[in-house]
């Protein structure tokens, strides 16, 4: 048998962390409003799929707990408790002590589990009898104080893989499942062959699936969660009446809709005015066996109006990112590909030969799309998550602050939201510590007792904005200034704009906090935040009003594969600088370097711009032409010019990794094919400017570089 | 575990099954009933002793039923009779039916008219 157990365990953890996720979520959105019994429901559903997943992959330790953890959501449903901070806490610590549990190679002793066992039974002062049974299915529809939605019927089609035994799915448990949320009746279609041409290992059977239940088609997913991925799965919601006539299902249509027959034998038959069942045996068109089947799903479905919903494709797979990762790169290669039959197309002035490639290009450009598309994915998750985040901050550092969110269906490339993850964790609880004032303070201001931390994405054209935003004392440059000039980051008397002040906050080692704690860190967050953020190819941008708060606002690139880039040459090479930080291009004339009086600074328009030469950044031999280009980026709030030999345009750029060998440096992001073959580097401009400012910083250490 | 044993008498094979009929011995099994069908043309099926079963177990049952339709052999329960375990998982399963297979010359050992 082809069974991997530890395959096997990696989906139950993979799919039981999202669960634990999904918890978090839901116990935050509780505590906002305990009287919720929808979300009660929810938490205990998804604890009774913990725990009977748990029980079915073989972690019973953590099936056990959740089973203690599930009794106190019943004793939620039943009404015997509310939800109140204590509980929350401690449900949430017990969302914790499950992922301890999911860990690989995790062996969480009895004793640390033990003490929360006690706790989730002792809630409520009244102390519950432990659990008697092992793992028992949820209760019915009709269980005193269980939800009380109107009940419905579902049909479900389950259509397994041939391999679901294999992994170690067992469909009676599933059942079981179902039959926890109220009347089911199931009717399997084994597509077994004969003995002598069948494989005995194989999942041959399908099934039909007929619950009445108020539990909701969520619930019903739900139990499906471990095996989604390795069946057909259709669920319709279908009148609860008894009805007749053309009501009910016909066998011609259930045979007929498991392919048992063919439309041609269907209408065959019906020419004829005796029973169906008859004829369709007579005739030889359809076996035995499958007509039985039909027939016992006939009566049973007579309970049922066949009156379905229009069929709404929920369907979804879960594939691995690196697969699409991988198809995300070999559409780059196409892209790329077309680009050089494009050119070669324009070479040959041959009609069909464009007509060919317009064609093409506009398939790739369509490929390209639908696989970027695949890649992204709402902020939502990530954005819910950090309720709790802020929750335990604020409680820690004594505050009362709400966390508002919004945009929270703004799209991203998946990676980016990964690795946006910590930043925005950084920027979060800076804004809850530091951001947001205590409760004397804010009572002395005039505000409102409760702080306010505003989270929201928005998109803005190629990028998507996000921004945190506090209603709090907001940056006090005076101190930002006082401070860095104490740590020797800025001479004594400099004179810096507000904004140079408040770039100050990014430098390494920099904090106002009179005293680090463990929530804000030891200063060294901005600066990783910053880092982290341009790795993406984004930008962060600080705002602040005294008095009303603080703005954080970063820019990200909606996706890390493709690029609009500004294709550069110096020499025989060509360079590709990222667009979203160009500002302008400016002919580099005499007239305009003698502006800089010998330094390498221009004056464009009354604002003196530094700049920088590839050419001699990257030590690139031969001599510069007569008139140079300078782009203009922005890099940090402050214009900086970047100077190479030619601006070519606008270019597309789908990025290549360049591999281990180019580690070294981070000037270079990647590398891309030019049409005619040819690879250009693409040079990460703020990486650039930072080593430039850090070479002249060395040669003059006190000088203000932020 | 479960234990597969066959007794042959004249054209009467008898294959007796205890213990739990799972996945870990679908293959045994259906070698054993083809050998069985290799060798008799009636087979009786004694499965009182099976303790707890899985749907790979039902659809060796389906399979064999099948079988001996095709070859017009006889294929039946000994005393008409599946342990509580085997009936609880075909009415659980949905592999019961209330209907006898039509047109069916062989005993359906799933046929199970008065199933709650």
């Amino acid at each position: 048998m082809a069974l991997d157990p530890a395959k096997l365990a990696e989906t139950f953890r993979e799919e039981a962390h999202e669960l634990v996720e999904r918890m978090e979520h839901l116990l935050v959105d509780l505590e906002r409003a305990p009287h919720d019994l929808e979300t009660v429901n929810q938490i205990f559903r998804a604890l009774h799929t913990l725990k009977g997943s748990g029980a079915m992959f073989g972690f019973s330790a953590l099936s056990g707990f959740a089973h203690e953890f599930e009794a106190l959501f019943d004793r939620m449903r039943k009404g015997e408790l509310k939800a109140d901070k204590a509980i929350i806490d401690l449900t949430l610590a017990a969302c914790d002590h499950v992922a301890l549990m999911l860990e690989p190679g995790a062996e969480v002793p009895p004793e640390s589990t033990r003490p929360l066992v006690e706790s989730l039974r002792n809630v409520g002062g009244a102390p519950s009898a432990p659990p008697t049974t092992s793992p028992a299915p949820a209760p019915g529809p009709a269980s005193p104080g269980a939800p009380l939605e109107a009940a419905k019927t579902f049909l479900i089609h389950f259509i397994p893989k041939e391999d679901l035994f294999l992994r170690g799915s067992n469909p009676l448990a599933l059942f079981e499942e179902l039959r926890g949320l109220g009347d089911l009746q199931v009717f399997a279609t084994p597509e077994v062959g004969p003995l002598d041409s069948f494989d005995p290992e194989r999942c041959l059977t399908s099934w039909c699936l007929v619950l009445r239940t108020d539990r909701g088609e969520d619930a019903i997913r739900d139990a499906f969660i471990f095996v989604v991925d390795f069946c057909d799965l259709r669920i319709e919601a279908v009148d609860g009446e008894l009805t007749s006539g053309d009501g009910v299902r016909r066998i011609g249509d259930i045979l007929l809709e498991r392919g048992h027959l063919t439309r041609e034998a269907l209408e065959e038959i019906l020419r004829d005015r005796k029973r169906f069942g008859e004829i369709a045996l007579e005739k030889g068109l359809v076996e035995n066996a499958h007509l039985a089947q039909a027939l016992t799903e006939q009566e049973a479905l007579k309970a049922v109006h066949d009156r379905r919903r229009e069929e709404q494709s929920h369907a979804s797979i879960r594939v691995k990112s690196e697969k699409i990762d991988a198809l995300v790169n070999l559409v780059g290669e196409i892209v790329t590909l077309h680009s050089r039959f494009h050119q070669t197309a324009a070479r040959k002035a041959d009609g069909d030969f464009r007509a060919l490639s317009e064609a093409l290009g506009r398939l790739s450009g369509d490929l390209r799309d639908t696989a970027m598309g695949m890649r992204m994915v709402p902020v939502e998750e990530m954005f819910r998550g950090f309720h709790r985040l802020v929750r335990d901050v604020s409680h820690e550092v004594g505050k009362d602050v709400n966390l508002v969110l919004r945009g929270a269906e703004t799209e991203l490339d998946k990676n980016v939201i990964d690795a946006l993850k910590d930043p925005l964790m950084h920027i979060l609880r800076n804004a809850v510590d530091h951001g947001i004032e205590d409760a004397p303070a804010r009572a002395a201001a005039g505000k409102q007792a409760v702080g306010t931390v505003t989270l929201s994405a928005e998109y803005e054209g190629a990028h998507v904005l996000l921004s945190v935003e506090d209603d709090g004392g907001g940056l006090r440059p005076e101190r930002i200034l006082a401070k860095a000039v104490e740590k020797g980051l800025v001479k004594e008397g400099a004179e810096l704009g507000e904004q140079e002040i408040i770039q100050l906050i990014f430098l390494p080692g920099f904090s106002t906090a009179a005293k680090a704690t463990s929530v804000s860190g030891r200063g060294v967050g901005m600066d990783v935040v910053k880092k982290n953020v341009e790795r993406l190819r984004g930008t962060v941008e600080v705002s602040s009003k005294a008095g009303l708060g603080t703005r954080m606002a970063l820019r990200i690139p909606l996706t890390l594969a493709i690029i609009d880039g500004l294709l550069s040459r110096i020499g025989g090479d060509f360079y590709v600088l990222n667009l979203s930080a160009v500002d302008e291009c400016v002919d580099l004339t005499p007239a305009i370097l003698a502006t800089g009086n010998g330094s390498e600074v221009v004056d464009l328009r009354g604002d003196m711009v530094p700049y920088i030469r590839l050419r001699e950044h990257f030590a690139i031999a031969g001599n510069r032409p007569p008139i140079e280009r300078m782009v203009v980026a922005r890099i940090g709030g402050r214009r900086m010019g970047v100077v190479v030999d030619d601006v070519l345009g606008q270019h597309q750029t789908v990025i290549k990794s360049l591999g281990a060998a180019f580690g070294q440096t981070d000037e270079v992001a990647g590398a891309t094919i030019l049409g005619d073959g040819t690879v250009a580097l693409i040079l990460d401009v703020n990486a650039i400017a930072r080593h430039a400012i850090a070479g002249e910083r060395a040669k003059t250490p006190t000088q203000v570089l932020p | 575990m479960l234990e597969i044993r066959s007794e042959f008498d004249g054209e009467t094979a008898t294959l007796t099954l205890t213990g739990e009929a799972d996945i870990r011995q679908a293959r045994a099994l259906r070698d054993a009933l083809l050998a069985c069908a290799a060798r008799a043309k009636r087979l009786r099926l004694a499965c009182e002793g099976v303790t707890a079963c899985d749907i790979s177990f039902l659809q060796i049952l389906e399979s064999a039923h099948r079988y001996f339709q095709r070859e017009h052999r006889t294929l039946e329960c000994v005393n008409h009779r599946l342990s509580a375990a085997v009936r609880q998982a075909v009415e659980r399963s949905g592999f019961f039916r209330r209907a006898q297979c039509p047109g069916s010359t062989t005993a359906c050992p799933f046929h199970q008219p008065s199933a709650a």
